[in-house]
């Protein structure tokens, strides 16, 4: 039936981290079928499979997952979206439900990066004799040249510019947010780091692109993470039990950057992300002030920080405040990234739109563990990638 | 488009690809008549010098050399 509310059935998460000895289709194969087995279901009931991956996007992912968990013939999409990959995977199962086209199915995202440093920043060639080449007629690259094009760079100058606009943010407010989830994720056993760092620690740890030091950077690494979305109908069929663990979806938003002055020359992380947020409350009825916890897009202590403000959890400017005052701490009014973020608990890109989706998931179920935000109703999972794409998603414990 | 511009936002990049030379000031200013500029603040005696809404100055400087002798030349903003 088309326009039905999609749920959350099973969803699951490897521990992010490093596995050189495993192949990716194996980390996808793990979470896929632990995320079925969480909602009692198998890969017969799935009729639908979405697989992201950023890195490996050309290469079948969703079809070589099939030869691992059960070749069913069932329609697979390949998603890749820079760092929305994930939740763009995941939407794409949300819309198939919703088109009616489909009564369950499986979303899986996943990333082996190992050890792979800067994700971008092309070297300056030094060609021995300059030829024009390109549609830009260009004898040189441009990275270190004209400004950075590395991510640790354009997202602290994001949050620098944030910082020229509003008063009270400055290098002890973007270390704080490293701080805050580092520590948070000395409680997630699914977080590739575990270690708590004091803000001297972090203030001075060599520095990536100023402000951002290297504790203030999300590492590269491998893992994956898998939901099981159902419709409202099909959920209605299953035992009461299952239904009781179910997460209602109540906003699934993807967009993409606006025209904007500036934004050809830098990306604009904001816009797309206040244009998501806008309509994701818009759609559930649910505003930030009902929120009890969100995992938001931590690539970098400095895009934290304007997130609070983008999202609408603080007052407009007040994201330095906001920090300050310990309101994303896991104890505070408005917990932020209880699961140590993409700075600790890691960001291999593929999973990481996914694996959001399970950390509230497991929160509002009540089955967090340590890390649970007690009495937990309402979360907001929020990526962006570069490009630009970024996803939000609402979830609500059921009634 | 005007030359004076302000520094908008800015990085001091001490990681980067091994043939870029670090660290420099990675900056995006403001030119006086509103357009958005990507560049580098060139000049400085330490990158730590470069601070939010300083006043900067259009300058260009050879960023390069081919074998043939060929200079190639780059924007960048300086201290106004």
């Amino acid at each position: 039936m088309s326009g039905e509310t999609v749920w959350v059935l099973g969803a699951s998460m490897t521990r992010f981290g490093r596995y050189p000895e495993l192949d990716t289709v194996d980390l996808a194969a793990q979470a896929s079928l632990e995320a079925m087995s969480d909602g009692g279901v198998t890969i017969h009931d799935m009729d639908v499979l979405a697989a992201g991956t950023l890195y490996q996007a050309s290469t079948g992912m969703g079809q070589r997952l099939q030869k691992q968990i059960g070749q069913t013939g069932i329609p697979v999409y390949n998603v890749s979206n820079a760092c929305a990959t994930g939740a763009t995977a995941l939407r794409t199962v949300y819309l198939s439900i919703r088109a009616g086209e489909a009564d369950m199915g499986l979303a899986v995202g996943v990333e082996q990066m190992g050890k792979m440093g800067l994700l971008a920043g092309a070297s300056k060639e030094e060609r021995r004799v300059y030829e024009p080449s390109g549609r830009y007629g260009a004898v040189m690259g441009v990275d270190g040249v004209l400004g950075t094009e590395t991510m640790p760079g354009v997202f602290a100058q994001a949050g620098m510019q944030y910082a020229y606009e509003n008063d009270g943010v400055g290098f002890e407010q973007f270390a704080r947010v490293a701080f805050k989830n580092h520590q948070h994720s000395t409680l997630n056993p699914l977080a590739q780091y575990q270690k708590e760092f004091s803000m001297e620690e972090i203030m001075e740890a060599p520095l990536q692109s100023y402000p951002n030091t290297l504790l203030m950077c999300c590492p590269t690494g491998d893992g994956a993470a898998a939901v099981v979305l159902v419709s409202e109908e099909r959920l209605r069929s299953l035992p009461t039990e299952v239904q009781r663990r179910a997460v209602k979806v109540s906003a699934s938003v993807l967009t993409s950057d606006p025209y904007v002055e500036g934004g050809q020359v830098q990306p604009d992380v904001n816009t797309l992300t206040r244009n998501a947020a806008t309509k994701a409350y818009e759609l559930s009825g649910i505003g930030p002030e009902d929120l009890d916890l969100v995992e938001l897009h931590d690539c970098f202590a400095t895009a934290e920080l304007i997130h609070y403000d983008n999202l609408g959890l603080c007052e407009r400017g007040g994201a330095g405040d906001f920090i300050d005052s310990g309101a994303p701490f896991r104890g505070g009014t408005m917990p932020v990234n209880v699961s140590g973020g993409l700075i600790s608990k890691g960001h291999p890109i593929g999973a990481t739109g996914v694996a959001n989706v399970f950390e509230v998931t497991t929160h509002l179920r009540g089955e967090a563990g340590d890390r649970q935000i007690e009495g937990a109703k309402v979360g907001l999972a929020h990526v962006i990638g570069l490009g630009s794409s970024c996803g939000v998603h609402i979830l609500e414990k059921a009634a | 488009m005007a030359n004076r511009a302000v520094l908008k936002a800015f990085s001091i990049v001490h990681r980067a690809a091994p043939t870029v030379e670090v660290p420099f000031v990675s900056a995006i200013v403001e030119t006086n008549d509103g357009t958005t500029v990507r560049s580098n603040v060139v000049g400085l005696d330490d990158p730590a010098e470069a601070k939010l809404g300083m006043a900067l100055e259009l300058t260009t400087y050879v960023c390069g050399t081919d074998d043939d002798g060929t200079e190639c030349v780059a924007f960048g903003y300086t201290r106004a």
